[in-house]
């Protein structure tokens, strides 16, 4: 067994009370599905004193799906995001995203805000203590170096989320709140500027801020899908995946968005592949020419299963794949 | 004997543990609490290869909660599976040779304070230079991982030659040369290694994950300095073997050592990085070979280089470097054949046993070889086969003596299952067919250690109510030997093997059989059960017959009733002849074992290779190759298998299936990598990727029938042999598909795309 | 220590956790339901799966604390007396159990399956139980298994 490290579990009964938790407590950390938290801990990854337990707050459980667009509460399930038939039929990359985290049963217990905050991997930094010391502690853990590209500066840990190549694809924004005090304060921003290209300071919260949930704006029209690639069919995080939106209008792509995950710290929005896309007609030759710009700017470090030439090749195969089925 | 000759052998049996397994009632070595346990855990080396100078465990003792401490200088004497190899301590003593070598044992009241207490221990260590390329090892005279080894860090050099080499290579039309390279995978069993000791009075009580529980009871009396009757080695219900729990390991020992010291029982479980941290699986194996054939296809001659790389014990592994040599003799006729294996030590977790040891990587090297070669020759690769294909009762040049053999038989059903020759280079590009076959044995002639003992006995008693009790070594890992042993008592003496009992795997109650390893417990176990229900059936036939007034020859027994052949108006239950007997003063019982005859060469290194049977194999694969991103995909695996004769055909389906579908994740996804620091690249079932269901095609499993005429009813093996053909199969199919030869495996999207770009051959 | 109250195979507990206990350690330490089983205790085997609320979750990784107010299901709770479920039953007579170690989160997987889809294709099978790994079988039989359990399945099993 691996045991969990000691904490103090915090079962707040609404959003407030939780927040106020998360602003009292520097050393709490917010538990949504546990799916990866709980692996963390065990792993003495992450040893919080406190632990706010936001399963259950209905706050954080609305799912509203209407013509204007939708809100999905940030612990809505995945298995729900992935079976939910509006979604599937609206938000069809969302739904295909949720549906390939992990494996089902896993999807049963994470959470859409789980799977948004997800944390960043890497191969020497997901790993136990016993083998952490072993190799040596890395930049994102108890180290000075980074382990997986030793000259650098920074940590290179692999943003791994799958919904979230595919929330920014469709223009989600993200709604946070923290307590300051004296009151609830919400803000909302593109869920793009969530995230930092950084493996140690991923995410762009203040402390104590949480986020509440995810907004959609309308499918009207929207074309759109979600491809992973993993070794295995199940279980595996992603080594690369894109997230494909677009309109089609009188033969031309329109508001055309993608989106690539697990190549770098942070979702890379491809945009001069969005560039060459907009308002243009598809064809095999523009798509070839588009599929070579995509992933340009990345350059992945070798801290993941297969080789980080190959990630980009997925990336750009998969990019190329999907743009020709929505085009289709 | 034909099938439908039988009441019970040749129909789909359900286990007699399935139920217990299905409903939670299955006690496996987890499972099992006893009152005062107390937590054993290991403190392991973060270090691949350094001396230990000193280790003080005075803070760990102190913390609160700590009942013992123990160290290897605790128990000095050696252990290792292999008499000849015995290099291994309980605990580290002066040394310590990978990463996760076990060095301390702490037991504590719980979970949480055992592992603090493993951070209180202070071990000072001397670091010395760490090998891991096992061809730098070879000639590292500087570095000696074991200061036994003569040169360098080679654990031992095999050499064997039969015929004349020279000649066949002089007559061949045409020789090839080509070079392969086997990673390593580990067994991942999905139950965890469990260790429970319980000493008390004087006496040491061992529950554990074993498959070979003789062998711990050998090495726990010797390296605990008890005598052999002052302990009990017990396997309760295992969930999944592969060969990963196939030798004593320190987690044992230590376990007892615990135990002893506290004077309570002590549990150690391992995590699943601990499991792959202690390893013993397949060789990494760099091989060369070159082959003579006539323009016809006829091999001539066969010279095979292997260099295994060992990792820092010898395990099982000077039986793996024999093994690949004189396996590769099955399942064609060689007429001269050189073989030069050489094992080295590096620092790395020990490499040992594996389903299908010993001949997996050799046999996936050779059949892609044979394909090359028949490509060559404008030679269809079935035909090459067909045209080598070993015959029955024949013998190889290396002396293996082959009695049953359906390889023809297979070649042709799995070449009509997956239409070869409607399909073989007929589908469009991206997609192929290949074939391969394999032979493997069924159990090792030769006991590990040498003694004139059976392989395995088997004793039966008959209690009063007429029920049946086998009581037998043999270990059922989850392969179905209890249900076998059920299966085969039923079929001897007329009773239903459902309601049969079988006791097993308890060195106390059960007598010994050597272990569920190299494919021997149907083999062997089955004979020494049908021997000792065949003197059940010897005492109560007279008895049956004399009640029923008919003669003894004319006494059937079906399903518990016993009758005469032509008088169906008498019969007695089993029970009440089993009354009967005991009135008469005598309880009914039987006792049987299994001894191979004696087999095999007089040369150097005959030891490894010569067994009972062999069991045959071929299988057909195709796939799916997706030229743009490299990943292949098996759209489809067809396994004709050689068993003799299926006694139980579910369950001998599912060691086919298993196996072959335990090939797939060997030859596309699997990989025991290790770090430049000596770590495990991958120690966790997300990260070490075993197939999901996803990852694999339904195998169709066909089932070979060739009746042998020494195994019980005709059957021989069907769970390690059945793994060997899958790999070569796969490779062979994607040259079908795109036109490449890969020689490492496993197969890389990355290597097909380098292959594909290249467009050249290795 | 937290008092949980929960529905454990339709029997109502209470039993005292602590903080940091998972929901395996409970079923297994404290309640004796050694069924379910501990096979990488990270939530990438699946083997610890039982059913919360009907729906199939790791118990390795579900905080014993939050099981409050739940039904739970293991294995233990499946068979009526002497009367396997059909998941079960259909499991023994396919084969589809060899050492038995996955068997529980296998059967439960699929239970929960057939209760939301009682006609599966093979592979929609295979997809709901993909986290779930299994080394013996090469899988066959335990799709098998699946398909013939589906065809016997009552309304509500």
């Amino acid at each position: 067994m691996m045991p969990l490290p000691r904490f103090k579990l915090e079962r707040p009964q609404s959003l407030t009370e939780a927040l106020q938790l998360l602003g009292e407590f520097p050393d709490a950390l917010p538990l949504a599905g546990g799916t990866d938290l709980l692996v963390s801990m065990k792993q003495g990854l992450y040893t919080p004193g406190r632990l706010v337990d936001l399963k259950g707050l209905k706050e954080l459980a609305t799912l509203e799906i209407n013509p204007e667009g939708a809100f999905l509460g940030a612990g809505v399930k995945l298995s729900t995001i992935r079976d939910n038939c509006l979604i599937r039929e609206r938000y069809p990359a969302l739904s295909e995203a949720a549906g390939v985290v992990a494996s089902p049963n896993i999807q049963n217990m994470g959470t859409l805000g789980g799977n948004v905050c997800l944390d960043t991997r890497c191969w020497y930094f997901n790993q136990s203590e016993f083998w952490r010391n072993s190799k040596g502690y890395c930049l994102k853990k108890d180290g000075d170096i980074c382990r997986a590209a030793p000259s650098a500066k920074r940590c290179f840990a692999v943003f791994s989320s799958d919904t979230v190549p595919a929330l920014i694809a469709l223009g989600a924004r993200a709604e946070l709140a923290w307590w300051d005090g004296e009151s609830t304060i919400h803000r909302e921003i593109p869920l793009e500027e969530l995230y930092r290209e950084d493996g140690i300071h991923r995410i762009a919260l203040k402390r104590g801020e949480l986020l509440v949930g995810v907004r959609l704006p309308a499918a009207h029209g929207i074309r759109s899908g979600y491809l992973k690639y993993r070794k295995r069919g199940a279980i595996d995080y992603p080594l690369a995946s894109v997230a494909v939106a677009m309109r089609m209008k009188d033969g031309t792509m329109r508001d055309v968005r993608v989106v690539l995950g697990a190549l770098a710290s942070s979702p890379v929005t491809a945009s001069e592949a969005m560039e060459l896309l907009e308002g243009a007609q598809p064809s095999p030759e523009l798509l070839a020419r588009v599929t070579e710009l995509i992933g340009k700017r990345t350059s992945p470090v070798k801290n993941q299963a297969g080789s980080p030439a190959h990630r980009k090749q997925m990336a750009r195969v998969y990019a190329q794949r999907l743009l020709t089925r929505l085009t289709a | 004997m034909k099938t439908s000759s039988f009441s019970y052998v040749g129909k789909a049996l359900p286990r007699i543990d399935g139920v217990a397994k299905l409903t939670g009632d299955a006690q496996y070595t987890d499972d099992i609490h006893l009152p005062g346990t107390l937590v054993g855990k290991l403190l392991r080396s973060p270090h691949a290869h350094a001396l230990i100078r000193n280790i003080d465990v005075s803070k760990a003792e102190a913390l609160p909660g700590v009942r013992g401490i123990v160290l290897g200088k605790e128990a000095p004497i050696c252990f290792g599976i292999l008499p000849r190899a015995e290099d291994e301590n309980a605990l580290a003593i002066d040394k310590v040779r990978y990463v996760g070598e076990p060095v301390v044992g702490v037991a504590a009241v719980d979970e949480r304070t055992a592992l603090e207490a493993l951070k209180l221990v202070e071990v000072d260590y001397e670091l010395l230079p760490a090998l891991f390329d096992p061809y730098e090892a070879m000639t590292r005279e500087d570095v000696k991982i074991h200061k036994e080894s003569e040169v360098a860090n080679i654990e031992r050099r095999a050499t064997l030659e039969f015929g004349s080499v020279e000649e066949g290579f002089a007559a061949a039309d045409h020789i090839r040369e080509d070079t392969f390279f086997k990673a390593a995978i580990t067994h991942a069993p999905i139950e965890t290694h469990v260790a429970l000791a319980n000493y008390r009075d004087g006496k040491m009580t061992l529950w554990s994950t074993t498959q070979v529980p003789h062998y711990v009871h050998k090495a726990i009396s010797r390296v605990l300095e008890l005598p052999m009757d002052r302990v009990r080695v017990i396997k309760p219900t295992l969930g999944g073997g592969f060969g990963g729990k196939g030798e004593p390991f320190s987690y044992e020992f230590v376990a007892c050592m615990l135990s002893r010291k506290c004077g309570r029982p002590v549990k150690i479980v391992h995590t699943r990085e601990e499991v792959f941290m202690s390893h013993r699986g397949r060789h990494p194996m760099h091989m060369k070979l070159r082959t003579g054939v006539k323009k016809d296809g006829t091999i001539t001659a066969v010279e095979f280089q292997n260099l295994l790389d060992g990792g820092s014990y010898g395990s099982y592994g000077l039986v793996t470097l024999y093994y690949s040599g004189q396996l590769l003799t099955l399942p064609y006729i060689l007429p001269a054949y050189r073989f030069d294996g050489v094992r080295v030590f590096t620092n790395k977790p020990a490499c040992g046993a594996l389903r299908g040891h010993g001949g997996v990587g050799p046999r996936f090297a050779f059949e892609v070889h044979l394909d090359r070669i028949a490509t060559d020759l404008g030679i269809d690769p079935v035909e090459i086969r067909q045209k080598n294909a070993l015959k029955p009762n024949t013998m190889t040049l290396n002396e293996l003596r082959i009695t049953s053999c359906g390889f023809e038989e297979c070649l042709e059903k799995a070449g009509k299952a997956i239409g070869w020759n409607e399909r073989r280079g007929k589908l469009p590009r991206g997609r192929g067919v290949g074939i391969a076959g394999g032979g493997y044995v069924s159990g090792a002639n030769n006991a590990i250690y040498f003694n004139p003992m059976p392989h395995s006995s088997v004793n039966i008693s008959v209690d009063r109510g007429g029920g049946v009790t086998v009581f037998c070594g043999a270990s059922d890992i989850g392969q179905g030997s209890d249900t076998m042993l059920a299966l085969v008592a039923g079929e001897t003496l007329g009773i239903r093997p459902d309601t049969i009992k079988v006791i097993s795997a308890d060195t106390d109650t059960t007598p010994v059989d050597l272990g569920s390893y190299s494919s021997r417990v149907t083999f062997m176990a089955g004979n020494a059960c049908r021997s000792a229900a065949l003197e059940v059936r010897r005492k109560i036939v007279p008895i049956i017959a004399e009640k029923l007034g008919v003669p003894e020859e004319t006494v059937q027994i079906k399903d518990g009733i016993a009758s005469a052949q032509g008088h169906s108006e008498k019969t007695l239950t089993f029970a009440q002849a089993v009354v009967l007997a005991e009135s008469k003063g005598t309880s009914i019982y039987g006792s049987g074992g299994y001894t191979p005859p004696k087999l095999g060469g007089s040369y150097r290194g005959a030891g490894v290779g010569p067994s009972p049977a062999y069991s045959f194999g071929a299988h057909a694969a195709e796939v799916e190759v997706d030229e743009e991103t490299g990943v292949v995909r098996v759209l489809k695996l067809v396994a004709a298998h050689d068993l003799g004769l299926a006694l139980n055909p579910l369950a001998a389906e599912g060691q086919v299936e298993g196996a072959a579908v335990n090939a797939l994740g060997e030859v596309l996804l699997e990989n025991h990598d290790i770090t430049d620091g000596g770590q495990h690249a991958c120690p966790s079932l997300l990260e070490y990727k075993i197939p999901t269901m996803l990852d694999v095609p339904d195998v169709e499993a066909i089932l070979v029938e060739s009746v042998d005429p020494e195994g019980p009813f005709g059957a021989k093996e069907c769970g390690e042999g059945s793994l060997h053909p899958s790999i070569p199969a796969v490779v062979n199919a994607i040259y079908d598909a795109v036109g490449i030869w890969l020689h490492d495996a496993p197969i890389t999207p990355e290597a097909v795309l380098s292959a594909l770009k290249k467009g050249e051959q290795p | 220590m937290i008092i949980v109250q929960m529905t454990v195979n339709g029997n109502p507990i209470e039993v005292g956790v602590g903080d940091e206990e998972t929901l395996l350690e409970t079923l297994r330490q404290r309640l004796g339901l050694t069924g379910t089983k501990q096979g990488c205790d990270l939530g990438d085997c699946g083997s610890c799966t039982v059913l919360l609320d009907g729906k199939p979750v790791l118990s390795c990784l579900t905080l014993a604390a939050d099981a409050q107010g739940h039904e739970i299901v293991t294995i233990e709770g499946l068979a009526q007396g002497e009367d396997l479920h059909p998941v079960q039953r259909a499991f023994h007579e396919a084969g589809a159990v060899q050492c038995g170690f996955c068997t529980p989160g296998m059967v439960l997987t699929a239970k929960a399956l057939l209760d939301t889809n009682p006609n599966p294709d093979r592979e929609t099978i295979k997809g709901a139980l993909s986290g779930n790994l299994c080394r013996c079988t090469g899988y066959v039989k335990i799709v098998n298994a699946v398909e013939i359990a589906a065809k016997v399945y009552p309304e509500g099993a």
